[in-house]
């Protein structure tokens, strides 16, 4: 045979490597499916056996082979082999396997095959392709860290191969070995490009990774039902539920609208904020509101009060027997896509007495802005016209979309600066109406389940509010109310402590806030004694640790005490960390159930601010220069943290650099010491190893061309004493090598040779390239190696 | 010998051999000063069963060097002035018709001796280069359709002037292949040359006639047979075969080394290895054999033999230094 049809080793190893790296990325795809590690990677571990111990045999019987064998038919006949097995699994009623994950096993078994014939040139390519086709099959379908390891194995792999055929092919084209010069400065880039995306995969935030397929777009299903599928478009039954997966929008769009008895949305903040605490002892309000203003006041809060939707600040501990939080959320009330954190509004409360928090109900004669439908493209939006503030402080126009499961209400789940809402064929706006200040419900007694309500809305920039004038200029009554309560001045005294110094506008709101989120404690256990006259008072001025409706009373009535106009709202927050990867989007369950408040502007135009620590209201979105910029500060910020631990590897890093050489040759001193061979012939040769090794390391590599002895003769030219024991050894290196296997140790050798291994192992250590030796060969007989100092010492730049 | 192994001599031999050896290089030294090198190629030429071509200049002992090696071989000795009128019958023999007997009868040629020194063979014309050839190759000469066998250690050494090509005619490729080596003798240094001087006073006028051979036909057809079988790795093969591959590849060479130059290439090896007294080949054999051997089947300029032949053995790999 031919030996152009023969591959060299390493080349077949590449190949080799790359087949067991698809295969391993196959077997994590079905590890994160089933979680039986010692089932699939027992069986890939013994294909790969297979696999490498016919590789071996075949590499063997080669070169005694006059012709290569016709074996690619026979190996594409394993094509049908994962075929046969599934067949004989189905039939033992074993739980059965996907149709794309046979296949691509047969994939696999036909790669497998290939590389283990891959002695041959031609059946390397094929190889190659087959296990790429696998690799992206492995990598599409889970993102598990032992397929993307294997992964970038197998593309590692992959370029080593090309470079090796690349030298390969050379090498048969122009008949001669040419130097070799492995790009390896240019190939760190991919590769540092591939470990750090290893890395960003292991350690990064999955959410933030996930989010970036939303880049992709996808198709929609193939229609067809296949009990062994997995859960996906157009795949299983579980579209049909559709209740995990907000994926399914698009097929259940027009979704039946259903009714249903269930209790309204306050008893969710009863369950987690436990009951409110009834008073006996009547207490005396005394507003300090003009005159003209106490009477309606009044009156609204009695209309308040008998729709029993007010808001204590008061409430029970949570008691031994009581559900837990776990059982509540375990459940989503509804899911929402796109991007959080944001806060969707239930209720609004505006008039506080000092221990509760009464909504405003709508006045008959109250104008609110008039609800029309506008059709854009084939979707009705429902609009409102309304004055806005100032353009300038809006990001743009965002769109989310909201899927209600288990939420009895009619109140839809809105955003503050709401702008549009769209309910795939609604196209009538008397199914919508006012339920507070920018409140809609729909006409029903519930939102329809599982049925996507679009919004659109615009997050207000708090950078562009720094020239903001316009607070409080258009205040309303209702909103600024300050409760007589004990130690009213205090609230006052340590509003005005607190943003000493502070101009009026975005900043006093900011500091305030800054002050309850750093100095505070977020405590939802936490509960005023009941027979405290204001829970309120007790948070800020004694406990300083509260659940978040008392974050949000405080702030409230401090920025009041500062003439701001602000109202409590309750709704849900929609976390980022509940953000679901796979599905593109996130569950709100019922732990989400939140209270805020909101800060008059100007106009009907509030802003969210949230003073409990560890949430975060949503921004516009940041622009490329502004993303960039909060990668650097979190970069940054990280290396800040962990400076010291940074500094110290760098420093090892650094370390590790400038001994490289010196590292290296003692390590390969060390295995030629440890391991040396009993044989003449292989201690000959270990030596010989080392003597090339301990060249390359020191940027004098030995010629393609040149036999050690010449050339270890040139290198040590400074070492004339040594020069029968250099030509000793090239002889013996030619008598290990190319003598026959009968051909004896010459007998003047037999005693001297591992004498002579060692003479020549010192003075190749002590060699110095660029220096002359003048020190005798004394110290290089010990068998201790020279310190790591003294070995550096004499390993000169190559240069 | 150093090394014991499996060849066809037997053990007691190996210290004769390795005498005899000296002997004859002692001599061949105390004909031909200052030419170690030269002298050793030539050694490898005879007991590698090539035949010799040395180009060289006029006066610097390449007839000395022909008629010392074929006295040392204890073999006759014969040589052809080769000028343009030369006939091919003039080397092989001719037939001629006995007056008495009334037959013809074969007179041998020059080729019929053990070595032959072809002087200038260049001035030969084509045809009688020819003549040539056959007995080279095969050991025999055909004439009138009967065929003659020559001596089985049958040795030409021929040689050539560079510097006058002038009315020459310069050997085809394909009698350059039949020579297993080319050499230049050179000038000797200053002083060898000085010696050389000293020792045509104080020796014998012509220190041939004194000669003893040192080795018999029979010796010498032994050794060269032993040589023969001396092992050759497969890895030494192979690159033996990646060299030859990239003289045919190499741009500059408009003919590569032949299969039959890889065999000469490797008995050389071999009758190297043997004069180191080794009884196996070694990648130093190749390459110190590479230029003669290779150097005469290259079809390049005559002064960039040498370099590229140096780049190629610089630049294909030897085989990797493990079992």
């Amino acid at each position: 045979m031919s030996p152009d049809e023969r591959c060299s080793l390493p080349q077949q190893a590449w190949l080799l490597i790359a087949a067991s790296a698809s295969a391993t990325a196959l077997a994590g795809v079905e590890y994160s499916q089933t979680g039986d590690f010692s089932g699939v990677f027992g069986t890939v571990a013994t294909a790969l056996a297979i696999m490498f111990a016919l590789a071996a045999w075949f590499r063997r019987s080669a070169r005694t082979w006059s012709t290569s064998p016709s074996i690619s038919p026979l190996i594409l006949l394993l094509m049908f082999a994962p075929f046969l097995f599934e067949g004989c699994v189905r039939q033992l009623g074993w739980e059965p396997h996907p149709l794309e994950v046979v296949l691509i096993v047969g994939v696999q078994a036909v790669a497998c095959g290939l590389a283990a014939a891959s002695v041959w040139w031609r059946h390397q390519p094929l190889t190659l392709i087959a296990g790429l086709f696998v690799s992206l099959f492995a990598v599409t379908l889970s993102a598990h860290g032992l397929t993307l390891l294997a992964v970038c194995v197998f593309l590692l792999c992959g370029l080593g191969w090309m470079i090796t055929k690349y030298w390969s092919t050379l090498e048969r084209r122009m008949g001669t070995r040419q130097p070799r010069r492995y790009p390896w400065k240019t190939a760190m880039v991919p590769i540092v490009v591939l470990l750090l995306m290893t890395a960003g995969v292991g350690f990064a935030s999955t959410d933030r990774l996930w989010a970036l397929a939303g880049w992709v777009p996808s198709s929609g299903g193939s229609g067809q039902d296949d009990p062994a599928a997995r859960r996906g478009i157009g795949d299983g039954e579980a579209l049909v539920a559709g209740q995990d997966d907000i994926q399914s929008f698009g097929p259940i769009e027009n979704a039946p609208f259903r009714t249903s008895e269930e209790p309204s949305l306050y008893d969710l903040f009863n369950d987690l904020y436990e009951e409110p605490v009834v008073r006996n002892q009547k207490q005396d309000r005394s507003i300090a509101l003009p005159p003209d203003v106490v009477q309606q006041l009044e009156a609204e809060m009695a209309k308040s009060q008998r729709a029993t939707k007010e808001f204590s600040t008061q409430r029970k501990s949570r008691g031994e027997g009581q559900r837990g939080m776990k059982s509540l959320s375990s459940e989503a009330l509804f899911y929402v896509k796109g991007r959080s954190p944001l806060h969707l509004r239930q209720d609004v409360f505006d008039l506080f007495d000092g221990v509760t928090w009464y909504p405003v109900p709508m006045q008959e004669n109250e104008t609110q802005p008039r609800l029309t439908m506008e059709t854009t493209g084939p979707r009705p939006w429902l609009r409102w016209s309304e004055p806005v503030a100032s353009f300038e402080i809006f990001g743009p126009v965002e769109p989310h979309a909201v899927k209600v499961v288990h939420l009895k209400t009619n109140i839809i789940p809105t955003p503050l600066s709401l702008r549009g809402v769209h309910i795939d064929q609604l196209d009538r706006s008397d199914f919508f109406r006012w339920a507070g200040p920018r409140l809609l419900q729909m006409e029903r007694e519930e939102l329809p389940e599982l049925t996507p309500i679009h919004l659109q809305s615009q997050a207000i920039d708090p950078h562009r509010l720094a020239e903001w004038k316009l607070w409080g200029v258009a205040p309303d009554p209702r909103s600024r109310v300050i409760p007589d309560v004990p130690d009213q001045d205090r609230i006052r005294a340590l509003a005005t402590a607190w943003t000493h110094g502070v101009p009026r506008g975005w900043e006093q709101i900011e500091a305030i806030v800054r002050r309850l989120q750093t100095e505070y404690v977020v405590d939802p256990d936490a509960r005023a004694p009941e027979d405290h006259p204001s829970p309120v008072m007790y948070f800020l001025l004694e406990s300083q640790r509260g659940p978040d409706y008392q974050f949000a009373t405080a702030a409230a009535l401090l920025l009041r005490s500062l003439d701001y106009s602000t109202r409590l709202v309750g709704g849900f927050y929609v976390s980022p960390e509940r953000f679901d990867t796979r599905r593109q989007h996130t569950p709100v369950v019922t732990a989400d159930t939140h209270t805020w408040i909101e800060v008059h502007l100007a106009g009907p135009q509030w802003i969210t601010v949230d003073p409990t620590p560890g949430y975060a209201v949503l921004r516009p979105p940041p622009g490329w220069g502004e993303r960039l910029l909060i990668i650097a500060i979190a970069v940054g910020s990280w290396i800040t943290t962990h400076a010291v631990s940074l500094a110290l590897a760098a420093m090892c890093l650094a370390a590790l650099w400038w001994w490289r050489r010196p590292l290296l040759i003692t390590w390969a001193w060390w295995r030629w010491r440890g391991f040396a061979a009993v044989e003449p012939r292989q201690r000959i040769l270990q030596t010989l190893a080392f003597v090339d090794r301990c060249g390359q390391l020191r940027g004098k590599s030995r010629p393609p061309g040149l036999p050690p002895g010449r050339w270890l003769s040139r290198q040590l030219s400074n070492e004339p004493h040594l020069s029968d024991e250099i030509r000793r050894l090239g002889r013996l290196a030619d008598w290990a090598c190319f003598a026959p296997a009968a051909a004896v140790l010459p007998t003047s050798e037999v005693s001297r040779w591992p004498q002579l291994c060692e003479q020549v192992v010192a003075a190749v250590w002590r060699w110095q390239p660029d220096r002359e030796v003048a020190h005798p060969p004394a110290s290089a007989r010990s068998k201790n190696p020279p310190s790591l100092v003294s070995l550096s010492m004499g390993i000169a730049s190559p240069s | 010998m150093m090394i014991s192994s499996a060849s066809s001599s037997p053990p007691s031999s190996a210290t004769e051999h390795r005498t005899a050896i000296a002997r004859l290089r002692e001599f061949l030294n105390s004909v031909v000063h200052g030419k170690r090198e030269v002298i050793e190629q030539v050694l490898v030429c005879l007991f590698a069963r090539g035949h010799l071509l040395i180009e060289d200049k006029p006066g610097l002992g390449k007839t000395t060097l022909a008629k010392a090696l074929a006295a040392a071989v204890g073999g006759r000795f014969a040589r052809v002035q080769c000028t343009p009128d030369l006939l091919p019958s003039d080397i092989t023999g001719f037939n001629v018709l006995n007056q008495q007997s009334m037959a013809f009868e074969f007179r041998e040629g020059p080729v019929f001796s053990d070595v032959l020194l072809t002087d200038e063979i260049n001035r030969a014309t084509p045809r009688t280069q020819s003549a040539l050839l056959e007995a080279m190759a095969e050991r025999q000469v055909t004439v009138d359709a009967t065929r003659y066998r020559l001596s089985p250690q049958f040795f030409v050494i021929a040689t050539q002037n560079p510097s006058e090509q002038h009315g020459t005619y310069p050997l085809p490729e394909a009698q350059l292949d039949r020579f297993a080596m080319k050499l230049s003798i050179g000038y000797p240094a200053a002083d060898d040359e000085q010696r050389l001087l000293q020792a045509a006073i104080e020796g014998p006028a012509d220190p041939l006639e004194l000669a003893e051979p040192i080795l018999s036909e029979d010796e010498l057809g032994h050794w060269q047979t032993h040589v023969a079988q001396l092992p050759v790795a497969t890895s030494l093969q192979q690159y033996m075969v990646r060299v030859a591959q990239a003289t045919r590849e190499h741009p500059h060479v408009l003919l590569g080394v032949s299969p039959r130059g890889l065999l000469v290439w490797q008995r050389a090896a071999q009758a190297r290895a043997f004069l180191q007294e080794r009884e196996y080949v070694v990648p130093d054999d190749l390459q110190e054999t590479a230029l003669p051997v290779l150097g005469v089947r290259l079809a390049v300029d005559h002064d960039r033999v040498e370099p590229l032949l140096h780049e190629l053995l610089d630049t294909v790999p030897l085989p990797e230094y493990r079992r």
